[in-house]
């Protein structure tokens, strides 16, 4: 099932942006299994709660209570979904702050605004493991 | 020279100007002294030579008279006139010879009335000259003239006295003559100092005798008198005519010594003069007087000058020259970025003035050093501020921009319900607007970092730059949807591997694309990516309207536009500006070749080997 429909967890405390990932997963791609949660407290408990483990997990970097970095560390020392692909999707996409999420250990970054075009095409080589750094 | 004189120390320039004054100095007063001294010379030999003159002429006359006096002493004595009348020449012989024991003449000749010799002391052998003088004896008159003798190949040159020799009745008897020859040992009965006079007695063009002839004379010719002067014809030819002559100018002997000289004919009763006697008096007191002070006055002058120049050289050093170069050190460690330094004042001159006034300067510059250290690392604080503010601006207009954008798209798309046509061409206008407004904050967010100097480079090696050509290709394609343009790439194979920001490098090549793709309506674009030098060149080249020269710059500058390009007002007149500084920023240079109605090529310059570090 996973391999035909993605699970994707995205974490987004802006309501209009949680909106668009959703619409654009949801009825744009058509995929059912997508969890968005509006902020980071308890993020460890709630992702082990879910239902399907995710097959990418999409961090806003500037989120309440734990920003992105600081999931994704959490993320990486987890045991069963250490190794999940972790990208970034942050409107903050200047040349050090794509330095900062690279060395931090992203699998790559989308910025905001998403470009419904070619969204779909990236988000399938996320799925096929590539690391996707390029902006603009 | 003046070059050299440049370089010299300052001390040791200000000596050679001193050392250049003190000479001309110097000889300003060896020419004085000399001149002074010559004059002193001068009045010395001119007193001299007139006492020789004066004296030589007395002992001369008194000579003569004296001759006189005692040939009538002897013509007087009764004795001898019987003796001569008698013809008895023994007992002439006898008389004159007792005379001359007290005379010591030379010769003494006693002829009778007849002219015949009854006696003749002399060694002369020629009579001729000394008959006739005797015959002006026998015809009654005595008189005193020259008798010159040269029949013994020597010229013997003598003063003679004739007289009559009478009886009480006035007979004349005979004639005597007595006679004393004027040579080495005469002459020196002429002279008053005989140290530092000669005398020579001219005859013809020679000198026939001289005061110390024992001494000198076998090795001097003939007219030379001593000390290598010589006679000089002219004066000698006015004393032949009686006067004597004293020289107005002294003359040079051997070693330079001066010497005064005059001609005194000697007089006697005849009318004309044949010998002269020249004079030379060395003034060889007075020359070594002159030639003594001056060395004395030059040792003492360089002596004065040499200690003059020491301690001036030392004064300076240590007034001027020390001071000055503990001063360059200490600017020297200034410009080295170090001003706790200050330079020491030495004394309340100009130099120590410089010192004070270059401690101020030293305290101001420090001062305004660190006054400049504050501010810019206020205005590096305002920088990081400012990239913060943009970040979060950058962030806070990207956000809203997300829903508007995407939002607007998803409506269009139908996925909130049917839309019809007008309305999707509405929400296609929005979503354009809302892309066109995302380029212009990212455009103007560069600008800004690239204007306040903070655009960092994400440097990666290893960059294919036909894989960028092409993304920025694929990019672009869509611009050219519904026109006649084809679009064609040249990419030369095996290009060396890039280094940089592909991103940034991608930007500039879309940039220029996209570019070429707009002002295009009909033709083709043309890529090409090629090695020249130790540059890669990549060009675009379009067959649009084109850009007059004139606006070759000004494309380049900060929302600009060249009027005649613009076409369509799509792009955020930052492009070129932006790609140019990023250009730039890579070591690279990007510039445009074009015409009016010729189309444009733009070229994009990167060093091969690039000076960028790879980010790590």
């Amino acid at each position: 099932m996973t391999c035909l429909e993605p699970a994707i967890l995205y974490f987004e405390d802006d309501t209009l942006s949680r909106e668009v990932m959703e619409v654009c997963l949801k009825r744009g791609l058509g995929y059912r299994n997508v969890t968005i949660f509006a902020d980071s407290a308890d993020f460890e408990a709630r992702i082990a709660e879910l239902p399907v483990k995710p097959d990418v997990i999409f961090l806003d970097i500037h989120i309440e209570p734990n920003d992105g970095f600081a999931m994704l560390k959490a993320i990486r020392q987890h045991a069963v979904y250490g190794r999940t692909r972790v990208i970034a999707l942050t409107a903050s996409v200047m040349n050090e702050e794509l330095k900062l999420l690279r060395d931090a250990g992203f699998d790559g970054v989308i910025a905001k605004p998403l470009d419904f075009d070619t969204f779909p095409a990236t988000l399938r080589r996320i799925l096929n493991g590539e690391q996707v750094w390029h902006v603009k | 020279m003046t070059r050299l004189l440049r370089n010299l120390e300052l001390g040791v320039k200000l000596n050679v100007v001193l050392l250049f004054v003190l000479s001309i100095f110097l000889v300003s007063i060896i020419f004085l002294l000399n001149r002074n001294t010559q004059r002193l010379t001068n009045q010395v030999g001119e007193e001299r030579v007139i006492e020789e003159v004066n004296i030589l002429e007395n002992r001369l006359a008194e000579f003569e008279e004296k001759l006189l006096v005692d040939i009538n002493f002897l013509t007087g004595s009764v004795l001898f006139f019987q003796a001569v009348g008698s013809r008895n020449e023994e007992r002439v012989a006898q008389i004159v010879d007792a005379t001359n024991v007290l005379l010591k003449l030379d010769d003494i000749t006693v002829v009778d009335g007849d002219g015949k010799r009854l006696v003749d002391t002399g060694a002369d052998h020629d009579h001729g000259e000394e008959d006739k003088l005797l015959a002006v004896g026998l015809s009654g008159r005595e008189t005193v003239a020259l008798l010159v003798d040269e029949t013994s190949g020597e010229t013997r040159i003598s003063i003679a006295a004739v007289a009559p020799v009478v009886n009480t009745n006035d007979n004349i008897l005979g004639a005597i003559q007595m006679s004393r020859r004027i040579d080495s040992d005469f002459l020196e009965t002429l002279t008053f100092r005989r140290d530092a006079v000669h005398l020579g007695l001219v005859y013809g063009d020679q000198i026939v005798a001289r005061t110390r002839e024992s001494a000198t004379s076998a090795r001097l010719p003939g007219d030379i008198l001593a000390n290598g002067i010589a006679i000089e014809q002219g004066p000698l030819d006015q004393a032949r005519t009686g006067q004597t002559v004293i020289l107005s100018h002294l003359v040079s002997g051997d070693r330079g010594v001066p010497h005064a000289v005059a001609y005194v004919p000697v007089r006697t009763d005849m009318e004309t003069f044949p010998a002269v006697v020249m004079i030379l008096v060395e003034l060889k007191e007075i020359y070594s007087f002159q030639q003594s002070t001056l060395n004395n006055t030059v040792l003492i002058f360089s002596a004065l000058t040499a200690l003059a120049i020491g301690v001036i050289y030392i004064a300076i050093h240590r007034t001027v020259i020390r001071p000055l170069n503990k001063l360059r050190a200490i600017a020297q460690t200034m410009t080295s970025g170090q001003y706790g330094e200050r330079a020491p004042v030495y004394s309340h001159d100009e130099v120590g003035q410089l010192a004070l006034a270059f401690n101020d300067m030293a305290t101001a510059i420090q001062q305004r050093e660190s006054s400049l250290q504050e501010a810019r690392e206020q205005a590096e604080q305002a920088d990081k501020v400012k990239s913060m503010f943009l970040a979060s601006v950058s962030h806070e207009l990207r956000t809203p921009l997300n829903a508007i954008i995407n939002l607007t798209k998803f409506v269009a798309l139908g996925m909130y319900g049917d839309v019809n046509e007008e309305q999707k061409e509405t929400l296609y206008k929005v979503e354009a607007s809302g892309k066109h407004l995302l380029n212009l904050i990212n455009d103007v967010l560069d600008i800004s970092k690239i204007e306040a100097g903070s655009l960092e480079l994400f440097v990666e090696d290893g960059l294919k730059v036909s894989e960028i050509i092409q993304l920025a290709v694929e990019t672009s394609k869509g611009l050219l949807l519904q026109k006649p343009v084809t679009l064609r790439c040249e990419i030369e194979p095996d290009l060396p591997l890039l280094t940089g920001d592909q991103q940034r490098i991608r930007q500039i090549m879309l940039n220029l694309i996209s570019n070429a793709c707009k002002f295009t309506e009909t033709g083709e674009i043309v890529i090409r990516a090629y090695c020249e030098d130790s540059e890669l060149i990549i060009s675009v080249s379009d067959t649009g309207p084109g850009i007059d020269p004139k606006d070759h710059e000004v494309i380049f500058e900060v929302f600009r536009q060249a009027k005649a390009g613009v076409r369509k007002s799509e792009g955020t007149g930052l492009g070129l500006a932006i790609s140019r500084r990023l250009t730039e920023a890579h070591g690279g240079r990007l510039w445009v070749k074009s015409a009016l109605g010729q189309g444009a090529t733009f070229y994009v310059a990167l060093p091969i080997e690039s000076p960028l570090a790879v980010t790590a």
